[in-house]
């Protein structure tokens, strides 16, 4: 076991109306836990709003749960920020458009002092390989690029501190779904390639398929059923969860 | 069946500041009435320009080149900006991704319906409201009366696509594209939307041009399929030949993701 999620709550106030007439809680998570196992491959599902990103978010230490903790193994992860990445969702925000790539990958380097800055090229050159990208892109900017090559250099920059441990929230959702398909392959060869641990949240079962070993599926910042991939697929016990694969049945 | 649109030998560039951007090289693309028709291709491969050619909703910067949009044998390129007022959203309406991009935030859904009901049609305010009542209640909104009072941001993703459609029916158009327009919902929403959208071109009889980079939704609706890349339409046929032969490198690359990622 890598890491260990116990009895998260979390709680966010809202406000409504002209007048903030309405006011109270939404529990965006609701006594949430988990277990994920060293180099197993964690799928969580569910529809937007249901506390995907929330969850995500306490687990990477970005926002503090209301109650409940997450227990990393401290043998495995020890440098948390080092040992533990995360991916988003959109591709477009979350690389600096006035960095060039060389940067974008060096920064990580630096901070956690991952090789000596005369390394700093070579091991840039390395992980753009790593990502399937070819080394003239060092010097260019961000906006020169598709979704699926910003994607790329995201893996790239998380894969820099030679992590154990991604987090990857709907990594995939936004591109072209053969963008999508290859983004999946890549996924798979590094996961086996650097003996990664994964939490991989799609909406899209058919994604949770190729990459879960086991699945959660939330609903309503509740998880409304756990179980082997097989399991989940072959015999859901759950309404909600027949609703999510008749839907990707078609 | 007859074509309701042709589109002939479409050229369409983007003149930027310092270079020319060719978007869209030589398209022809026929919709028949009473069909679906899915076009399909990677992004960047020019389906939305070719889709805003058709009433010429073009940001500045494009300029058709040459070509023609031939809609009931009106070649609605050679239109003036007037008459095309008169055939977009009344003969030929759109509805998109983003659907709270193109709804006016500050404005009830009632009063946004029944202003796109009174733009088109002869009526007080108080019968455009009275339509749109009937209008939410096609696009199958429960508690109408009670939506009609809400803001866009009061409403989920689906139910705003819902609205938007409703707003784009509202003059019984001929010709609905709709350029992704479920592409940003979760999958068990984007089954309902396109189960909608089947039930009222059943209903009320309009073609579809589906836009998408996801060919399970041509799998799902399409009775034809064309497919684009860079700028082209590279193969188009049934939605049979596409997927039981199809030919173009391109549709086998679409196909082979949507047997990976796009079903279960
Ligand atoms: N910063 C916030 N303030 C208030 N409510 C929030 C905030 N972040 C998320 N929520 C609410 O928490 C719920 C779960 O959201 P999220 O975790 O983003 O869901 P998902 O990632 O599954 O789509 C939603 O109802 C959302 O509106
Ligand atoms: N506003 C714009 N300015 C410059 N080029 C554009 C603009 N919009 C589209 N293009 C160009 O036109 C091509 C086709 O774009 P688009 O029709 O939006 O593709 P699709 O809808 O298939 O993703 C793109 O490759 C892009 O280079
Ligand atoms: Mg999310
Ligand atoms: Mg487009």
């Amino acid at each position: 076991m890598i890491l260990k999620v116990e009895n998260v709550v979390k709680e966010f106030k809202f406000e409504r109306g002209f007048f903030k007439q309405e006011a109270g809680v939404v529990r965006a998570l609701d006594d949430v836990s988990f277990e994920v196992e060293e180099f197993s491959s964690l799928g969580i599902v569910g529809e937007s709003g249901s506390g995907k990103t929330t969850l995500a978010k306490i687990i990477m230490e970005l926002i503090p749960a209301t109650s409940g903790k997450v227990v990393f193994d401290a043998e495995r992860i020890t440098n948390f920020r080092k040992d533990a990445q995360i991916i988003f969702q959109n591709p477009y925000n979350s690389l600096d458009p006035k960095m060039r790539i060389i940067n974008t990958l060096s920064e990580p380097l630096l901070i956690h002092g991952i090789v000596p800055k005369k390394h700093f090229r070579d091991k840039a050159v390395e992980l753009l390989r790593m990502v399937g990208l070819d080394e003239s892109l060092l010097q260019r900017y961000p906006i020169e690029f598709s979704g699926g090559q910003r994607q790329r250099i995201c893996i790239a920059r998380a894969l820099a501190t030679e992590p154990k441990f991604i987090l990857l929230d709907e990594p995939i959702s936004s591109l072209d779904l053969t963008i999508q398909a290859e983004m999946l392959d890549l996924f798979l060869e590094l996961k086996a390639k650097l003996k990664l641990t994964y939490i991989f949240i799609s909406h899209n079962l058919a994604v949770i398929r190729h990459i879960a070993d086991s699945v959660i599926v939330m609903e309503s910042g509740k998880i409304v059923e756990r179980g082997l991939k097989d399991a989940i697929f072959n015999s859901p016990a759950n309404t909600y969860t027949k609703l999510l694969l008749e839907a990707a049945r078609g | 069946m007859s074509n309701l649109l042709e589109i002939r030998g479409l050229k369409v560039n983007f003149n930027l500041e310092n270079q020319v951007v060719t978007a869209v090289r030589g398209v022809d693309l026929d919709i028949r009435e009473d069909e679906v028709l899915v076009l399909a291709g990677e992004s960047g491969s020019g389906k939305s320009v070719t889709a805003l050619s058709v009433t010429r909703l073009l940001p500045k910067t494009a300029e058709i080149v040459s070509g023609s949009v031939n809609f009931h044998w009106v070649d609605l390129a050679k239109l003036d900006e007037k008459a095309l007022v008169s055939i977009r959203g009344k003969e030929i309406a759109y509805i998109f991704q983003e659907p709270t991009s193109y709804l006016n935030p500050v404005y009830t859904i009632g009063s946004q319906l029944s202003e796109a009901i009174m733009l088109h049609h002869d009526k007080t305010r108080l019968e455009a409201f009275k339509e749109a009542v009937e209008l939410l209640d096609l696009v199958k909104i429960k508690e109408p009366k009670r939506v009609i009072d809400d803001y866009p941001h009061q409403l989920s993703g689906g139910m705003n696509q819902r609205v938007f459609i409703a707003m784009a029916l509202a003059c019984r158009p001929r010709l609905l594209i709709a350029d992704e327009p479920t592409t940003s919902l979760d999958v068990t929403v984007e089954a309902q939307i396109l189960q909608l959208l089947m039930e009222l071109k059943k209903s009320l009889g309009f073609s579809l041009l589906f836009i998408t980079h996801n060919l399970s939704i041509a799998r799902r609706i399409a009775d034809r399929v064309s497919v684009m890349y860079k700028g082209k339409v590279v193969e188009e046929g049934d939605v049979e030949k596409i997927f039981g032969s199809p030919e173009h490198n391109h549709t086998k690359e679409l196909i082979r993701a949507y047997e990976k990622i796009g079903k279960i």
